[in-house]
């Protein structure tokens, strides 16, 4: 550790990186010329332009807020709701190899059944996006609560505990560091989800806004919204990483 | 603890009620019996250590005297009464990993007392007295993570302590320590034993620390566990290292190392005949 941080601050060398990657990216571009290749300046030009661009800021918005509440759902039904199956050995040996099998199914395949049962909307969209959160979140909990230290429980039988007691004091703190990760991890998924049922069915969204530039070959501003996706994805994912590292730091089972 | 040797050696049946009586355990896994029968008496403050090769049923053993699993056949009696369930006043040692790597030293130690419903104050302060009892004080508020192996093992002494036992099943505690430290661990553990003055049923594979330790050694033969010896260590208290080297000491040391010698060999053998 102390030797990786030799170099400075953790977060110069990434910064140094991304330089690097845009040095590159503005030279190749100059050099191509090319009209499907923009340079980071039109880029951001265009980009400029579409934030001013009222209609575009309402398709964000769209965009975050059905990502909001589809990522919170996620997490919190994957999270309970693995936890609850975790504790029981048959039911998670039972689950477990169907879920995995469901999880393994491209989600996309089985986005024409949502448009079929909940119709070109805010609700398939949503509902696309939460199951590509809630499933690796769930697995994951249910991994991380089968996996609850054997010694940690033994101990806690021979205090005679109560399952609720159980569950706050024993279970609930071993799998917070899973939980830290399933949330990093699946807010990528949910993202992914949705970006994609906006493009295949949006009105509106981030994802439409992509499709529609494409079929106007306006590749200066994909350019400019992929730029934007990223910063709006990368904000989010250094702050769960945080959390994950604090909380793996207290909590995990440092034998 | 010149009288808690009188009272072991003439254990006959009008004694005190022992604090463990076992008669004709025996425990089975499906196909695999792999405990027993077993007769097992401990008397109150004894200190009795239990040897054997690995997987003799050892741990067994100790669980079902635990309540943490249920023999197939044979009764369980503690302090005069059948075992039902955990025991308030049973406490037990695990491996080091058994501290909550979330809780601070001193939450920790007051785990059982929070579970038995404890209130936070008093809780802390009898861990506080524990934790500087096993020589912890001044890392009352470190994490496990914090600690070498011989402290977390402290922690886990301290939390056995907190519930004011009469019975201390200690299933091989020291097993993860370095030698030094297991040296150091086994004194402390007999200060502190000697000192609340509660049965102990200890389980390891070092033969050096049974001796020191105990006031008796029984010998565990290969699966089914059953016991094929029995060795008092007569040896003065407080106990020392240095008492290792004692005549009856090394004595001890012979004869159990020879008949776990002869079991050993014979279940590595058949381990090997049976993947």
């Amino acid at each position: 550790m102390s030797a990786r941080r030799a170099g400075g601050p953790a977060w110069i060398p990434p910064l140094v990186l991304a330089a690097a990657i845009v040095a590159v990216w503005t030279v190749t571009a100059a050099l191509a010329d090319s009209a499907v290749y923009p340079g980071p300046g039109q880029a951001l030009e265009s980009l400029r332009a579409d934030i001013g661009d009222t209609r575009f800021m309402g398709s964000v918005a769209d965009t975050a807020r059905v990502l909001l509440l589809s990522y919170a759902a996620a997490i919190g039904v994957g999270a309970i709701t693995g936890m609850l199956l975790g504790l029981s050995a048959f039911w998670s040996r039972a689950a477990l190899p169907v879920v995995y099998a469901l999880n393994s199914v491209p989600k996309i395949v089985l986005y024409p059944i949502f448009l079929l049962f909940l119709g070109i909307g805010d609700l398939s969209r949503g509902s696309f996006a939460f199951v590509s959160g809630v499933l690796p979140m769930f697995l994951i909990m249910v991994e991380a609560t089968a996996g609850v230290s054997r010694l940690h429980l033994k101990m806690s039988a021979s205090l005679g505990m109560s399952r609720w007691s159980l569950l706050r004091r024993i279970v609930v703190p071993s799998v917070l560091p899973s939980l830290a990760s399933g949330m990093r991890l699946c807010f990528g998924l949910t993202l992914i989800g949705l970006l994609l049922a906006e493009m295949f069915s949006g009105s509106s969204g981030l994802g439409y806004e992509l499709l529609r530039n494409l079929s106007l070959a306006r590749v200066e501003n994909i350019i400019g919204q992929v730029i934007l996706i990223g910063v709006l994805a990368l904000v989010p994912t250094l702050a769960l990483q945080q959390l994950e590292l604090r909380i793996r730091n207290r909590y995990e089972v440092t034998a | 603890m010149t009288t808690q040797m009188k009272e072991k050696r003439d254990s006959a049946p009008t004694a005190p009620t022992p604090i463990v009586q076992l008669e004709g355990v025996e425990q089975h896994f499906g196909p695999v019996h792999a405990l027993g029968p077993v007769d097992l008496t401990i008397g109150r403050g004894e200190f009795v250590s239990i040897v054997g090769p690995s997987g003799c049923g050892k741990s067994t053993l100790l669980e079902i005297i635990g309540a943490l699993q249920d023999p197939a056949r044979g009764s369980v009696e503690v302090d005069g009464a059948p075992l039902t369930g955990p025991r308030r006043r049973t406490a037990i040692v695990f491996q080091e990993s058994a501290t909550l790597p979330w809780r601070t030293v001193v939450d920790n130690v007051a785990f059982a007392l929070e579970v038995r419903g404890i209130g936070r104050k008093e809780r802390r302060e009898r861990a506080r007295e524990l934790v500087e009892l096993v020589g912890l004080g001044g890392f009352e508020n470190h994490y496990p993570a914090q600690l070498s192996g011989g402290m977390r093992q402290r922690v886990a002494m301290a939390r056995a302590m907190s519930t004011d036992p009469d019975l201390i099943l200690a299933d091989e505690p020291f097993g993860a320590l370095d030698e030094q430290t297991r040296m150091l661990m086994a004194e402390e553990l007999l200060r502190v034993v000697e000192r609340i003055g509660c049965g102990v049923l200890f389980i390891t594979h070092s033969i050096q620390e049974s001796v020191l330790l105990s006031d008796r050694v029984l010998v565990m033969g290969r699966r089914p566990g059953t016991f094929i010896d029995e060795v008092p260590i007569d040896l003065p208290r407080p106990r020392m290292h240095a008492a290792l080297s004692e005549p009856s000491a090394t004595a001890a040391q012979e004869r159990i190392w020879a008949q776990i010698r002869a079991e050993a060999e014979v279940a590595m053998v058949a381990t090997r005949s049976t993947p």
